[in-house]
């Protein structure tokens, strides 16, 4: 059987199964060991059951543990863990109340104060995973404290998140680079710029929509004296001096961006410690959340990655990337082509494997016809960072699940991204239509 | 809350989970260390990578039984909200026979990885040679805990699995 | 009949040690009139590094590299051949290894208790330091803050300085910020992975190569028609003839390209003096030694130690001839 057939099979199964509820790592791992297994089994021509099964028992012998064995991903339960406990130590509930006060009079002012927040965090922090991780623990709830609608809390932050990858550092710049021979300094700089306006249209949809219905966001239209802002500011500093560790840990070369995650929550589990706001209780209480949520995640992740090893032998990503290369009415029609292609594949899968099964064969193409692959590779990390935030399979949004629990619906949460999902298509258009904006800045640090 | 609607043996996927805490705990601390030590005396914690990434798959693995227990595994209730009890029990109990197809095929490949880590000597490359297949049996014990978790799951009454689902994860067990 | 081969890597396309074996890829289709094709996995993008040996001996891919550092464990004989302070020559190397197979079954023996075979050899050329500051003195490693791995780390910390365990990934990072002041690379992978923006030294070091192993699975290759089995073998060993000259003309571009590069990307490129380098190698423990020590329970390791030196000095002298060792 043609390989893309088979893959397509497996896509609707994932479909179906998660359409009646089988829990998403369930399925994605089903439809991975038996697709691993018709693949392996078809292999050596006709339909051999022994080969099929002995191939995909030596994939997940080794697969999965090297999967999670990875230095890299300690980011997430690290970031997790300071979310935990900026939780507990009410330094989140602090900072949101100062927020509160000071942008009373703007339209959904703590959801634009969270996407702010979002685009600070992805400074530190080397992915967009462990941005959703930390922010998620530490905005949702608080928005949804003040009364917020389910679906624009949890939709600004998992698509605020996607903006880890695209503010340096970032891990699959870096990647990019290496596979695409392109200047990963440049690759760095050129994602700040579609960084901010990802940012700036995130925050002009949450405006409009609350401007349009102010039940989304209650509660901008509260006056507060100044004595009470000035009050207010003292709730604040927890978090700046968080930040300012990190930062600071980060930018004189004391840490690597994932060990920077260790240290955030060494320092957030300290300052509340001191201040008596974390007990042994409370800490404790913090750190089984933690792993409950880094299990519930790596779950999903483990089985998606065995579902990306089983779309591997089946060739479809190629099939597809020369697919796009091969279609005809000019250059942008192949590019409108390759990106079409990246959205399928990241409704599936996650940006590191379509990366790197992929760009053997997409970065000749876009280098033959003739565009910047500096701009390409800024272009291409928006676009899995789109996939993040797509269903059926999107990490960002598992991740926000994870970390604020059953307070939110999986489903209000995917109908939350909806509207950013609208304003990354504008951003894509914009970054698509003026490669000289996406690559002024690295221009200009580099020339 | 009564205490008869706590899953059987809760305790023990607890203690797991509370295990793979400890390993977070320890993860945390050493990586915050050895970075200092790192930048202030040129003193890294040796063969850090290596620990962290064992240490992080006792963090992911343990913990997978007590997710279940607690009813935390991420499922898409969109279509099925409006079916009628019955059914929705049928489905909630075909999920779990489908995580127990699955899981149980990745624990028998992970038995035969680490069985193979172990007789091969297995190792990182670092200054002390760290063998694998430790961290490889943590990966097997927990997921041979989600196993038991899940089967134990299937014995529950289809009604009560829908009942519990649907009270979520804080009621079935308090902090305790 | 006709053959897919399934080979996966750790090595992008981009990587040069990676050339040969694509080259070798596409010649074994055209000597064989199409009868044997290859499916590529580069990059890890289906098996990781250290699953590979695995995923050929059964038989889930027929074809592979591997960098055997990455198998302390399993490969205990082959990692001599990653030994500190040995020639920077693929060409010597190459040669070296091979013959050792020839003279030394238990070369193959451990590798056939993995179900694979290995079809060709290639190395990496010397190991180098990638370094924010300059070094010209084993004084200046004194403190410096050093990526390096398993016995390359050994030789760092003998010499003073602090050997880092870090992602590779992480690598550019952490030299970008400082986290580490210098990494261990290679003078032909250097601009490729990008080092050459954020470090402004490039000091061969001579510190031994990465052996890299192009392995087959022994079913599968025993079940090959022996015309195939032979033009496989002929061409992988052009293969590693073309690398050994691809690689040593590379390196020397390279070296050029680094100091010619202006702003960021610019290196300066330096050989650690001679004498400094043996000064090294008088700090730091006997590698060979210690591993003839450690595995003479295998084999006879004295001797393979003794006969690997020996075997460096002829084809060092051989390849001086033919213009194809120097230190880099
Ligand atoms: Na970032
Ligand atoms: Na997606």
């Amino acid at each position: 059987m043609d390989g893309t057939l088979l893959a397509l099979i497996a896509g609707l199964a994932v479909l179906v199964l998660l359409a009646v509820r089988v829990p998403i790592a369930f399925g994605l791992l089903a439809v991975g060991i038996a697709g691993l297994f018709a693949i392996g089994a078809m292999r050596l021509g006709g339909f051999n059951v022994d080969f099929g099964w002995r191939s995909t028992v030596s994939m997940l012998a080794r697969d999965p543990y090297s999967f999670v064995a990875s230095f890299t991903l300690m980011a997430i339960p690290m970031f997790l863990l300071m979310g935990n406990f900026a939780f507990y130590s009410g330094a989140t509930s602090d900072a949101y109340r100062t927020a509160r006060v000071w942008l009373a009079n703007l339209p959904g002012g703590l959801a634009l104060a969270s996407i702010a927040a979002c685009g600070l965090f992805a400074a530190i922090s080397g992915s967009s995973l462990a941005t959703a991780a930390a922010m998620g623990r530490i905005a949702v709830p608080e928005m949804l404290r003040y009364g917020y609608d389910q679906r624009l809390a949890a939709g600004a932050v998992a698509a605020g998140g996607t903006l880890g990858a695209l503010i340096p550092p970032s891990i699959l710049m870096v990647i990019f680079g290496i596979f695409a021979e392109q200047s990963i300094g440049r690759l760095l700089i050129g994602g700040i710029v579609p960084g901010i306006l990802t940012a700036v249209t995130y925050m002009l949809l949450v405006t409009a929509r609350v401007k349009l219905n102010p039940r989304l966001a209650p509660g901008f239209d509260e006056r507060f004296t100044w004595s009470q802002k000035v009050r207010s500011l003292g709730g604040t500093w927890q978090i700046m001096l968080i930040f300012l560790v990190i930062i600071t840990v980060i930018y004189t070369g004391v840490v690597t961006p994932t060990e920077a995650a260790a240290v955030g929550a060494v320092a957030v589990l300290a300052l509340g410690v001191i201040r008596r706001r974390i007990g042994l209780t409370s800490m404790w209480e913090a750190v089984r959340e933690t792993v409950v949520q880094t299990a519930m995640i790596f779950a999903i992740a483990i089985a998606s990655k065995v579902l990306v090893s089983f779309v591997a032998f089946t060739g479809v990503s190629n099939d597809l990337a020369e697919w796009a290369g091969g279609i005809e009415g000019g250059r942008i029609m192949v590019l409108a082509g390759i990106c079409a292609g990246y959205v399928l594949l990241g409704m599936f899968m996650d940006p590191i494997g379509i990366m790197l099964l992929t760009l053997p064969v997409v970065v000749p193409i876009v280098d033959a016809i003739g565009y910047d692959l500096v701009w390409f590779g800024i272009v291409l990390v928006k676009l899995l960072e789109v996939g993040m935030i797509t269903p059926p399979v999107g990490l960002n949004v598992f991740v926000l699940k994870a970390a604020i629990g059953n307070s939110v619906s999986l489903e209000n949460v995917f109908r939350g991204i909806g509207p950013f999902l609208l304003m990354d298509v504008v951003t894509l258009a914009i970054m698509i239509a003026l490669p000289e904006l996406v690559l002024w800045l690295p221009d200009m640090m580099y020339n | 809350m009564s205490k008869d609607r706590r899953p059987a043996f809760i305790a023990f996927d607890r203690g797991l989970a509370d295990i793979a805490g400890a390993a977070l705990v320890v993860m945390m601390v050493m990586t915050a260390i050895s970075s200092f030590g790192r930048f202030f005396f040129s003193m890294p914690v040796p063969d850090v990578e290596a620990i962290a990434e064992m240490l992080l798959v006792g963090v992911v693995f343990l913990p997978l039984a007590y997710t279940q227990a607690k009813r935390e595994h991420v499922v898409v209730t969109l279509f099925t909200d409006h079916m009628r009890a019955g059914i929705r029990a049928r489905l909630i109990w075909f999920g779990v026979v489908v995580g127990i197809a699955g899981f149980a095929i990745l624990l028998y490949a992970l038995s035969k990885g680490a069985l193979r880590a172990y007789e091969s000597g297995d190792a990182y490359l670092g200054v002390n040679q760290i063998v694998t297949w430790p961290a490889r049996t943590l990966a097997v014990v927990g997921t041979a805990a989600l196993i038991v978790r899940l089967a134990l799951d299937l014995t529950v009454s289809r009604t009560r699995a829908a009942e519990l689902e649907k009270d979520g994860s804080a009621e079935i067990e308090n902090t305790s | 009949q006709d053959f897919t081969i399934r080979y996966a890597s750790p090595s992008a396309a981009s990587d040069p040690t990676q050339a040969a074996t694509i080259w070798f890829m596409d010649e074994v289709t055209k000597r064989t009139d199409g009868k044997v094709k290859f499916e590529q996995f580069l990059g890890n993008s289906l098996v990781k590094d250290q699953d590979i040996v695995s995923a050929i001996g059964d038989g889930l891919i027929e074809m592979g590299k591997i960098y055997t550092v990455s198998y302390p464990g399993q490969m205990p004989i082959w990692n001599m051949t990653n030994l500190p302070f040995t020639s920077p020559s693929p060409y010597v190397a190459i040669n070296v290894i091979n013959d050792l197979m020839d003279q030394y079954p238990v070369f193959d023996e451990e590798l056939a208790k993995m179900n694979v075979m290995a079809l060709g050899v290639i190395t990496t050329g010397g190991t180098g330091i990638v370094s924010k500051k300059p070094i010209k003195t084993v004084e200046d490693l004194k403190g410096l803050k050093v990526r390096a791995r398993g016995v390359q780390a050994a030789a760092f910390d003998a010499a003073g300085a602090a050997p880092v365990s870090i992602p590779w990934n992480d690598v550019y990072e952490a030299l970008s910020k400082g986290v580490v002041d210098a990494s261990t690379n290679y003078v032909i992978t250097t601009r490729p992975i990008r080092h050459n923006e954020v470090s402004d030294y490039y000091i061969a070091a001579g510190l031994g190569q990465a052996v890299q192993l192009e392995l087959i699975n022994r079913d599968f290759w025993e079940a090959l028609p022996e015309d195939i089995k032979t033009v496989m073998a002929e061409t992988m060993a052009e293969a590693e003839m073309r690398h050994a000259e691809e690689s040593s003309k590379l390196a020397t571009a390279e070296q050029k390209a680094m100091a010619d590069a202006t702003g960021a990307e610019h290196m300066e490129y330096s050989v650690l003096p001679a004498e400094e380098r043996q000064k090294w190698i008088e700090m730091s423990p006997d590698f060979f030694a210690e591993w003839a020590e450690e595995n003479k329970g295998i084999a006879d390791t004295a001797a393979i130690a003794k006969s690997y030196r020996e075997l460096e000095q002829k084809y060092t002298e051989e390849g001086q001839k033919a213009g194809l060792v120097e230190m880099w």
